[in-house]
C-alpha cells in the first residue's frame, strides 16, 4: 500500500481531535490495568461478557486491510472482494458456533499451546508457541508499516521514526495493561470507527451528485470486470485463504479463553462475524461512491482518506484519522498481547517454568520485545509481505487439525500433534515456495491434507501416553 | 445492493457502536468496583 496523500494537511481542530483520542485511550488503559497474576495479564479474570468479546474481536479483525485496503478494492473492483471475502465472516461465525464454546470450557488454559499440551504434550505446545509468536510478529510488523507509512505521508517525519511511533505507542498501551486494558481500549476504538466511517458513507451517499442507478451500474460493471480478469484458481485461492488463513489465530482464541462463559464466547464470535459483513459492505461501497467525488487520476490506495478530506469538515477529518489510527492500534494491541502471552506460556514455560512474578515481568518484556522486533522487521518491505503471506498460509495447515482434534477429542497420540504440525508446515512451504502453488491449487488446502495425514499417521508411531486422557474429550 | 450497503449497513454499525460504548462503560465501572472492594479488603 502506497499513500500519495498530498492533500492531507491538518488543521488545529484535527490535531485536537487526534489528541483527544490518545488521552481517552490512556485514561481507559489506566482505569482498567490491574494484573497481580500472569493469568490476569493473559485472560483478565475470564470474565469478558459477550459484547466485550464481540467488540474486541471485531476491532482486531478490522485492521488496515479490511478498511483502507477494502475501500481501494471497492474503487477498483466494485463488489468483487466483498463477495469473495464473505468467507472470512463465515469462518468467524462457524468458529463461534463450533470451536469458541469448546475453548471457553477450558478454564485452566491460557493459550492455544496450553490446549495442545493438554492433549499432545510439551513438544506440540512449544511448536505451537513458535508458530504463534512468529506469525504475530509478522502481523504486528505489517500493521505498523502501514500505519507508519501513513504517518510519514501526513507529517513527513523519517519513515523508521514513524514505524517506531505507531508500534511503540501501541506497545506502551499494552505492556502493563494486559488483556482487560486491551479489550477496553479495543471497545473504545470500535465505538469510534463504527461512528465515523458509517457517517462518512452516509454523507457520501447523501451528497452523491450522480443518480443512484448510475452508481449501481458502475459498481456491477467493475464487479463483472473483476470476475472476468481473475482466473478461477485465483478466485478459489482468495476464498480459501480468507476462510482458513486466520481461523482461531491466537488473538481470537484468547478472547474465547477469556470469555465469562461458553455462551459469551459463542455469541461474541457470531456477532463479530455478522458485524464484519456489515463493515466490509460499507467500506467497499465507500470506494464505489468515491468515483462520484474524486478526480480520475486518484490513486486507489488514497480513496479512503481522500473521501474523508473531501466530505468531512475540519476537526471531524481529524476524528477520521484518529479512527484509522484506532483501526491499526486495536489490531496491533491484540497481536502484541497474545504474542507476549504465547511467548511466556508456550516457548519459555515448557523449557523453564517461570515463577508468577517472573512470568508477569517476562510478559511485559515480551510485549516490548515483539514490538521492537516488529519495528525492525517492518523496514524490510516488500520481502516482509512475502514472509507474511507464507506465515499466513502456514497457520491453518499447522495448527488447525491438531487443535480441532484436541477440542473434539479425536483419538490421538502425542506424535499426532507434532507430526501434524511438521508435516502440514513443510508440505505447505514446499507447495508454496518450490512449486509456486502447482496447478493453481492453494497451498493451504494441500498443507491441510498433509496435516490431517500427519495426525492420523501419528497414531501408529507411539502408543497413547495415557489412554484415559486421550480417549476422553477435553472437558 | 447499493441501498443496503450505503444506508442499512451504516445504520447497523452506528447502533452497534452505541451499544458497545454502553457496554464499555459498564465494563469499566465493574472493574473499578472490583478494585475498590479489593482495596477495602486489603
Amino acid at each position: 500500500m502506497d499513500f500519495a496523500m498530498s492533500n492531507t494537511s491538518l488543521t488545529g481542530s484535527d490535531f485536537f481531535a487526534i489528541s483527544g483520542y490518545f488521552v481517552s485511550l490512556l485514561l481507559l488503559g489506566y482505569l482498567t490495568r490491574r494484573n497481580k497474576t500472569f493469568a490476569e495479564f493473559a485472560l483478565g479474570r475470564q470474565a469478558l461478557p459477550a459484547l466485550m468479546v464481540f467488540a474486541s474481536l471485531a476491532a482486531t479483525i478490522i485492521g488496515p486491510g479490511f478498511s483502507l485496503g477494502f475501500t481501494e478494492k471497492g474503487y477498483t473492483a466494485g463488489f468483487l472482494f466483498f463477495f469473495l471475502c464473505l468467507s472470512y465472516p463465515l469462518q468467524t461465525i462457524i468458529s463461534g458456533l463450533f470451536l469458541a464454546p469448546r475453548l471457553a470450557r477450558l478454564r485452566d488454559c491460557t493459550t492455544l499451546g496450553d490446549v495442545m499440551n493438554k492433549r499432545y504434550g510439551k513438544v506440540t505446545q512449544f511448536l505451537t508457541g513458535i508458530i504463534s509468536v512468529g506469525l504475530l510478529i509478522g502481523f504486528t510488523a505489517i500493521m505498523g508499516k502501514i500505519g507508519g507509512t501513513m504517518l510519514h505521508a501526513v507529517t513527513g517525519w523519517p519513515v523508521l521514526l514513524c514505524y517506531a511511533l505507531i508500534t511503540g505507542s501501541t506497545a506502551l498501551l499494552t505492556f502493563t495493561g494486559g488483556v482487560r486494558a486491551t479489550v477496553a481500549t479495543e471497545a473504545f476504538q470500535f465505538s469510534l470507527f463504527s461512528v465515523i466511517v458509517p457517517v462518512l458513507v452516509l454523507l457520501a451517499f447523501w451528497k452523491n451528485p450522480i443518480p443512484v442507478a448510475e452508481v449501481s451500474a458502475k459498481a456491477w460493471a467493475l464487479t463483472a470486470e473483476g470476475f472476468s480478469i481473475t482466473s478461477t484458481p485465483a478466485l478459489l485461492g482468495i476464498v480459501v485463504s480468507f476462510f482458513l488463513g486466520e481461523m482461531l489465530l491466537p488473538p481470537y482464541a484468547n478472547r474465547a479463553l477469556a470469555a465469562q462463559s461458553e455462551k459469551s464466547a459463542s455469541t461474541g464470535f457470531v456477532l463479530a462475524g455478522g458485524y464484519t459483513i456489515v463493515w466490509l459492505g460499507l467500506v467497499c461501497v465507500l470506494g464505489i461512491l468515491a468515483h462520484a467525488f474524486l478526480p480520475v487520476d486518484t490513486a486507489p490506495a488514497d480513496a479512503f482518506l481522500a473521501m474523508g478530506k473531501s466530505l468531512l469538515p475540519s476537526g471531524v477529518y481529524g476524528l477520521l484519522l484518529a479512527a484509522i489510527i484506532a483501526v491499526i492500534v486495536s489490531s496491533q494491541e491484540a497481536t502484541l498481547n497474545s504474542g507476549a502471552v504465547a511467548f511466556v506460556k508456550d516457548i519459555v514455560a515448557p523449557l523453564d517454568p517461570p515463577t508468577e512474578k517472573r512470568a508477569i515481568l517476562l510478559g511485559n518484556g515480551a510485549t516490548l520485545g515483539i514490538a521492537a522486533l516488529s519495528i525492525y522487521v517492518a523496514q524490510f518491505a516488500p520481502s516482509i509481505i512475502d514472509g507474511l503471506l507464507i506465515l499466513y498460509s502456514l497457520w491453518a495447515p499447522t495448527i488447525l487439525v491438531p487443535l480441532i482434534g484436541a477440542l473434539y477429542g479425536w483419538r490421538a497420540t502425542p506424535a499426532s500433534g507434532w507430526l501434524s504440525i511438521l508435516l502440514g508446515g513443510s508440505v505447505t512451504l514446499v507447495w508454496q515456495v518450490q512449486l509456486s502453488e502447482f496447478a493453481g491449487i492453494p497451498a493451504i488446502l494441500v498443507g491441510l491434507g498433509a496435516s490431517l495425514a500427519g495426525f492420523f499417521l501419528g497414531r501408529f508411531i507411539k502408543p497413547s501416553r495415557s489412554a484415559a486422557l486421550l480417549k476422553e474429550p477435553l472437558p | 445492493m447499493i441501498y443496503t450497503t450505503a444506508i442499512v449497513f451504516p445504520v447497523v454499525a452506528l447502533v452497534a457502536s452505541i451499544t458497545v460504548f454502553g457496554a464499555l462503560i459498564v465494563f469499566v465501572l465493574k472493574i473499578q468496583k472490583d478494585i475498590k472492594i479489593k482495596k477495602k479488603k486489603a
